[in-house]
């Protein structure tokens, strides 16, 4: 499903198949805000990914501007100073003031892409992206192995926070804009097993890797069953980075953009969609419309939210006291097996 | 023409057997179809009324499947049954096994429990140590939108509210919001899950 389709819908209610009142422009962005406003009501995304290590963007750049002509996400190498200079090592900036370059750097190496960390003594961690549509994490790990959130300043507390490899215990995030986070003690080995391409790996056999940060997407080699029917697709874990996230739901840019919902969900963002159309401040202003879709969408919310409950219907509850064992204690008196000898 | 179809033209003044706009074609009939195909999804996901049981080959050491439905979409699971050893799944969820079992992604052995991520992702709590065994999973699937002469996936009783439904957003897409509104009600009541007609509702102010 692409928003061309959903495009056709919403024009057909808005009375205006030709986009004499509403652009597609302007339909875009109200999509996008509807998108959002229903994803923040019912937190109904989430998704699970593996991320590649060593860590793989689309492309490096050393100044802010030169992300602006390139698609996808990219990493920002080296040390930045804003847009006035990037330096490999700390001393350059002492050397740029005239100071005779004094400071050493804990590694002996910087990079430029991520992947030359593991081929040398890297003076700086190494960053990895989040899937594009990341909102949050829910759950982490490293190989299997439940890694935590900790505070930046935390991890600070290793003097060699910056160098140390090993195994993954913890992850930090310089902000919430980047869309990066950094696994502490960066992993001591990567996976360059079964890789193609020259230089920077470009791709590895049987995986399906998203262009804009190279999240693995899809496991081909282990699809059990073919596009008929239903098909079931393993995520493979093992010796990997991966992740349980609430989505964001993907901006849409154009009308052949593919849609993150499930198909029985997108109804109530185009319900969303029509009510903030019928809002805005144009010739096709009319309030009555807006309140009935408005309304619509209200319905629509609390559909959702009984399906998300509906989603734990198999569950297993009961009762206990605050000083009991949870759910696998057994509760009863001892019992022989049904087939033991009668005494 | 199917009869919750044809029940929309005669309701918006159209004749079902020579229509005038709503041709008996897929362009002409695409307003109505795509109406019906929503309010079928909706009943559908609030209702789990229709489900549809499929085997899930289970893999050495994997926790997650994703599940690609080539029509409608994955619901929710009604139940889990590990074939090879003949026992059911109970479900769980990330948050009660990170609490119970902080190393629950690194445990394997026989599968015990499930649970539900996302929109199409079933993970499994203990990840089985072999490739050897089949779940067997019921599971709600919303469908998708019907195509001319197919079934529409909908128990009898909720055909009216596919009625009131499709003709509730023929008036809106004609611009009056009122019409479009009495019908949503009738829609609302038929399907009986929402309070209908909360305008009549009377509030009142009680004392101590």
């Amino acid at each position: 499903m692409t928003f061309a389709d959903e495009l056709v819908k919403i024009r057909r209610f808005l009375r205006d198949p030709e986009g004499n009142i509403w652009d597609t422009d302007l339909l875009i962005e109200l999509y996008n805000q509807s998108q959002h406003d229903l994803q923040l009501d019912t937190a109904a995304l989430e998704d699970v990914a593996v991320l590649s290590n060593p860590p793989k963007y689309a492309f490096s750049y050393t100044h802010d501007f030169e992300s602006e002509f390139l698609e996808g996400q990219g990493y920002k190498a080296l040390r930045q100073q804003q847009n006035f200079f990037a330096c490999t090592y700390r001393g350059e900036a002492q050397d740029f003031l005239g100071i005779e370059s004094d400071v050493t750097d804990p590694g002996t190496a910087n990079f430029t892409h991520p992947w030359e960390a593991w081929y040398s003594e890297p003076n700086m961690p190494v960053k990895y992206p989040f899937p594009h549509n990341f909102n949050a994490v829910r759950q982490m790990w490293w190989d299997s192995k439940t890694i935590d959130y900790r505070p930046k300043k935390r991890v600070q507390s290793d003097a060699s926070w910056e160098t140390r490899s090993g195994i993954p215990q913890w992850y930090y995030r310089e902000d919430e804009t980047s869309n990066e986070f950094v696994p502490y003690p960066r992993p001591s080995s990567a996976s360059w097993n079964d890789e193609t391409g020259e230089g920077m790996a470009t791709s590895v056999e049987d995986d399906t890797t998203a262009s804009e940060d190279g999240t693995i997407i899809q496991r081909t080699g282990n699809v059990l069953s073919s596009n008929l029917g239903v098909a079931v697709t393993i995520l493979d874990t093992d010796d990997n980075l991966a992740m349980v996230y609430e989505i964001s739901p993907s901006k849409v840019d154009s009308i052949a953009d593919p849609l993150d919902w499930p198909d029985f969900l997108l109804k109530y963002v185009r319900y969303r969609c029509i009510q903030l159309a019928y809002q805005a401040n144009n010739d096709g202003n009319i309030k009555s419309l807006a309140g009935y879709w408005g309304k619509r969408y209200q319905i629509g919310l609390e559909a959702v939210r009984r399906y998300m409950a509906k989603r734990s219907e198999d569950r297993d509850y009961r009762l206990k006291t605050h000083d009991r064992a949870g759910a696998r204690a057994s509760g009863g008196t001892l019992r022989l097996p049904d087939a033991y000898p009668a005494i | 023409m199917n009869d919750i179809e044809r029940q929309v033209l005669r309701l918006i003044g159209e004749s079902p057997d020579s229509p005038d706009v709503f041709t008996d074609d897929d362009v002409g009939m695409a307003p109505i179809r795509d109406s019906i195909s929503d309010c079928v999804e909706e009943i559908q996901s609030l209702t789990g009324g229709y489900t549809e049981t499929f085997l899930i080959p289970l893999v050495a050491n994997t926790t997650f499947y994703r599940l690609n439905f080539e029509r409608g979409s994955f619901g929710w699971v009604r139940d889990a049954w590990l074939s090879g050893n003949k026992r059911r799944l109970t479900q769980t969820s990330l948050p009660k096994l990170a609490m119970e079992y902080p190393g629950w992604f690194q445990s394997t052995g026989t599968p015990e429990q499930y649970f539900h991520l996302g929109k199409d992702l079933i993970g499994i709590f203990r990840k089985p140590s072999s490739s050897s065994d089949v779940l067997e999973v019921n599971a709600v699937v919303i469908p998708g939108p019907y195509l001319s002469g197919e079934r529409v996936k909908l128990k009898n009783q909720y055909h009216w509210a596919a009625v009131h439904y499709a003709v509730g957003e023929f008036w809106a897409s004609r611009g009056d919001a009122s019409e479009a509104e009495r019908y949503m009600g009738l829609y609302q009541a038929s399907i009986g899950l929402f309070k209908p007609l909360s305008i009549e509702r009377k509030f009142t102010q009680a004392t101590q």
